[in-house]
């Protein structure tokens, strides 16, 4: 679906002297997308552009055919860009349940002050938030966890949860920041199953961020590798991974 | 995306999450008590107590604004003493004082969304001079228009007609009502969609645009909910005090709100109604010795900060935590 | 119009040394010090103290900078470090706290009369055709500059550096060995040293009382904000902008509104640093 396709051209981006993003040119399109590199590549900042937190000097980024750079943050975010970041970001005070409805804030008709009137239309939409906010959590098996407490709950769950809450959003694109990272291998499975259903279900582009490369040629589609802000490879990923310049990019040059 | 079919193995409670209704006895059996309250107490001690609501809910305004969105803002005394001046004012002038205070309230809103809509975007330590710098502006304006607010010289307050009622009285049971619609009206907010925007913006600030809300946004709406209810307690405070002068909004009122902020609990509701409770106490008790009102005031904000930062409020907390660990610690001796 | 200025410059000299005493500070310990101008009184009195005991001038307001660096550290030593852990709005309180506690101290041990300061050069100044130029300004106005130098010059020293070094890079510098315990210390003496200079100079043109402090403080960090909390020099040229602007408000739009200018300034200044609008999307395409 060309709505559900993410374009990045030329983006360009520099930080004082730095130069992060150097003529990147990306193209997300359905299914399953891998963006790896070695650590300080660019990769989040990426998503950053992206999801509108740092703007690039040159380039654009498209979503189908509507143009973000320059857009809002938040508007971005509400308009069909879901993320994840790399520490999961969750009210700790606020319960499992109660962190992922916040994803569905956007999918109110209701506004503030017909909450505080106590409107019966949005007491149904509250009631529909926290169903689909339950439903959202089955996929990863966290239901049962839903009264908890974010604080009380372990990283691999607050990982998900943190998924959970950027599927709910209703996005065209799904952004994820090593969401593998820092998981035992059985929870990396839960996840991945849990991921791979829901791109089914709603057809959408999904991207990861991810350093285990293993993990990722298995399950994306499609790989794209940064080295120090610029693309040096790009396809399948068997050919990437013995793509002689990753290999050279991730374990350094060789001595002879 | 609108599901109308009921969804099956949803549990209950997902669908109609129980209102939890814990602590309303005790809630009920305080409102009660602070209804027959003009019964027991003098004249004198309900104007205390009087003055014990309105500052809670000035404090309340300042928690909308710190205990919340976690922004420092320190214009609060300056709407404190806008909401006095202006309703008296207006009340003077003619306004039935209900439709002043109104008035009043929405204007104060206004202000609070000048003073925050560049603030909002400011880093949180400029955001405390700005506004602290926005809120000794406000009091000198009021200084300055002395045509209007006598100045320095001081206001007499048109005192509001209560028909024959006792004044005292019946101004007791308005703070009281002020509180109690405050009280709810926070109740609601927090609960609910709001409650969940505002922590998110408190708490997960750099992720809420990821989910379509925008701090800057929520942030204004809590430096406008904060002005108008600094404002309309203000107003009340006019009345209690029959006679303004500007010397009573100056920064030393700002410290005794911050004292009440810290040392009842940052964030918490009853935390204000404790914090009124102890700056009054601290006011009465050494009403002759100015300095040692302000030692006191200054060493329990360092104490605070240093050993209790949550305040009075977290003292339940920290007992319920040790009477907790003393039942684990005698259980698990009975199980050797 | 210039002797408005000269009495600008005089005032903003106050200011711009307590607003560099504010940025030190902030810069070695990122605390926001409120207290940072109550902090210079104590030793403002003591010297005010031994003067009117007999003392020369000189000496007694060396010993009260000796005291002010003693205060400093100590205050470092038992609030600060402790605490050091917290962030912004706890310390800013906290230091607000201790201005109301200072302030009583000073109160309680000295009493609340203003005192005068009866330095040889307070009487007396020049006169040049229509301008009168009292000793006591020159002498504000030149210490504020040497003081200024000083620092410049201070900076470059081991110290001095150690001191930039955990400001702009704290895990790094501890690395390095720099001993930030040692660092903060210095820097909270030093801030007071300063800060008991602005009192005594300050004490010298009108009096001491124990008010003198507050309506200094805000205008002080008025001028810390125009360097941004992070230039010296930015602090300092604001405290004096801030001097001058005041006294000509003053002059030409009334005295009331010279105490407001400082707070114009900044919100000003604030507002319009204020990023730009950004566009936005409309209404969702669905």
């Amino acid at each position: 679906m060309t709505s559900h396709t993410l374009a990045l051209r030329d983006i360009n981006v520099a930080f004082g002297g730095n130069k992060v993003l150097d003529g990147v040119n990306l193209t997300f399109s359905g299914g399953l997308h891998g963006l790896v590199g070695p650590n300080g590549a660019g990769k989040t900042t990426c998503y950053n552009v992206i999801s509108g937190y740092v703007t690039p000097q040159s380039g654009s980024v498209t979503l189908g055919d509507t143009p973000l750079v320059g857009v809002a943050a938040h508007e971005i975010g509400a308009f069909g860009v879901g993320r994840t970041f790399q520490t999961p970001k969750l009210v700790p005070s606020m319960t499992v349940l109660e962190n992922v409805m916040l994803g569905a804030n956007r999918t109110y008709t209701t506004g503030h002050v017909a909450e505080f009137f106590g409107s019966k239309r949005f007491r149904a939409e509250e009631r529909r938030v926290r169903e689909l906010a339950y439903l959202g959590l089955q996929p990863f098996g966290l239901a049962d966890s839903a009264r908890d407490k974010a604080s009380s709950v372990p990283l691999a769950v607050q990982k998900m949860v943190e998924i959970a809450r950027a599927v709910i959003t209703d996005p065209r694109v799904l952004l994820l920041d090593e969401p593998a990272a820092g998981l035992g291998a059985s929870d990396v499975d839960k996840l991945v199953n849990a991921l791979q259903q829901i791109i089914k279900e709603r057809n959408l582009t999904t991207v990861i961020i991810e350093h285990d490369l293993h993990l990722v040629a298995k399950i994306c589609t499609n790989l794209s590798v940064l080295h120090y802000g610029r693309i040096i490879a790009e396809g399948e990923p068997r050919s990437v991974v013995s793509d002689e310049t990753v290999i050279e990019a991730y374990l350094g040059r060789r001595k002879g | 995306m609108s599901t109308a079919e009921p969804i099956a193995d949803i549990p209950r409670w997902v669908s109609h999450p129980r209102r939890t209704r814990r602590a309303s006895l005790t809630r009920l059996a305080l409102l009660a008590v602070m209804l027959v309250l003009p019964w027991y107490l003098g004249g004198y001690y309900i104007y205390i107590v009087s003055l014990v609501l309105v500052y809670t809910l000035s404090t309340l305004g300042m928690n909308v604004m710190v205990g919340w969105t976690g922004q420092i803002g320190l214009a609060v005394a300056g709407f404190f003493g806008l909401g006095a001046y202006a309703t008296s004012i207006l009340h003077e002038r003619g306004f039935p004082w209900i439709v002043a205070l109104l008035v009043v309230g929405v204007f104060s809103a206004v202000i609070g969304f000048v003073d925050g809509y560049p603030a909002v975007r400011l880093f949180g330590f400029f955001l405390a001079i700005a506004s602290l710098a926005f809120g000794d502006l406000i009091l000198r304006v009021i200084i300055e228009s002395d045509g209007l607010t006598g100045g320095g010289g001081g206001y007499p307050v048109q005192l509001l007609d209560f028909g024959g009622l006792d004044r005292e009285i019946a101004l007791y049971y308005l703070c009281l009502l002020a509180i109690v619609g405050f009280m709810v009206f926070v109740g609601r907010v927090l609960d609910g969609r709001l409650g969940r925007t505002m922590r998110a913006v408190n708490n997960i600030e750099i992720a809420a645009p990821s989910v379509g809300i925008s701090p800057p946004k929520y942030k204004l709406i809590a430096f406008m909910t904060s002005g108008s209810i600094a404002a309309i307690a203000g107003a009340i405070f006019a009345q209690l005090l029959t006679y303004l002068n500007p010397d009573m909004f100056k920064t030393s009122l700002l410290i005794t709100m911050l004292v009440m902020l810290i040392v009842g609990g940052v964030g918490s509701i009853w935390g204000s109604f404790a914090g009124a409770i102890f700056v009054v106490f601290v006011q009465e008790w050494l009403q002759a010795f100015a300095v040692y009102q302000r030692i006191v005031f200054g060493v329990s904000l360092m104490l605070c900060i240093g050993l209790l930062p949550g305040g009075l409020a977290s003292l339940g907390d920290k007992v319920r935590e040790r009477t907790s660990k003393r039942r684990e610690r005698s259980v698990g001796a009975e199980q050797i | 119009m210039i002797q408005q200025i000269l009495s600008g410059l005089e005032a903003g000299s106050w200011y711009s040394l307590l607003a560099v005493s504010i940025v030190i500070v902030m810069k070695a310990t990122d605390v926001p010090n409120f207290a940072q101008a109550q902090i210079g009184m104590p030793g403002s009195y003591i010297a005010v103290n031994l003067i009117g005991q007999g003392w020369p001038a000189i000496p007694a307001m060396l010993i009260g900078l000796a005291l002010g660096y003693i205060i400093g550290a100590l205050i470092e030593r038992l609030a600060i470090r402790p605490l050091s852990s917290l962030g912004h709005f706890p310390m800013l309180v906290m230091t607000i706290g201790l201005t109301y506690a200072l302030v009583s101290f000073v109160t309680i041990t000295f009493g609340s009369e203003p005192r005068s300061f009866p330095a040889p050069w307070s009487e007396g100044g020049w006169l040049l055709g229509d301008l009168y130029i009292p000793y006591s300004q020159v002498i504000t106005i030149l210490a504020g500059i040497a003081l200024a130098l000083t620092l410049t010059y201070f900076f470059r020293t081991t110290w001095g550096v150690r001191m930039r070094a955990i400001s702009e890079n704290p895990g790094v510098a501890r690395l390095l060995g720099i001993n930030s315990g040692l660092v903060s210390s210095l820097a909270w003496g030093l801030g007071a040293v300063i800060s008991t200079l602005a009192m005594m100079l300050h004490t010298q043109a009108t009096v001491l009382a124990d008010s003198s402090a507050d309506p200094l403080i805000l205008k002080a960090f008025v001028a810390a904000v125009l360097g941004s909390f992070t230039s010296l020099s930015g602090a300092f040229i604001g405290g004096l902008a801030i001097g001058i602007l005041e006294n000509l408000t003053g002059v030409w739009i009334g005295t009331g509104w010279k105490e407001a200018a400082a707070l114009v300034i900044v919100v000003v200044y604030l507002f319009v640093r204020m990023p730009s609008l950004v566009k936005t999307i409309k209404p969702r395409e669905v």
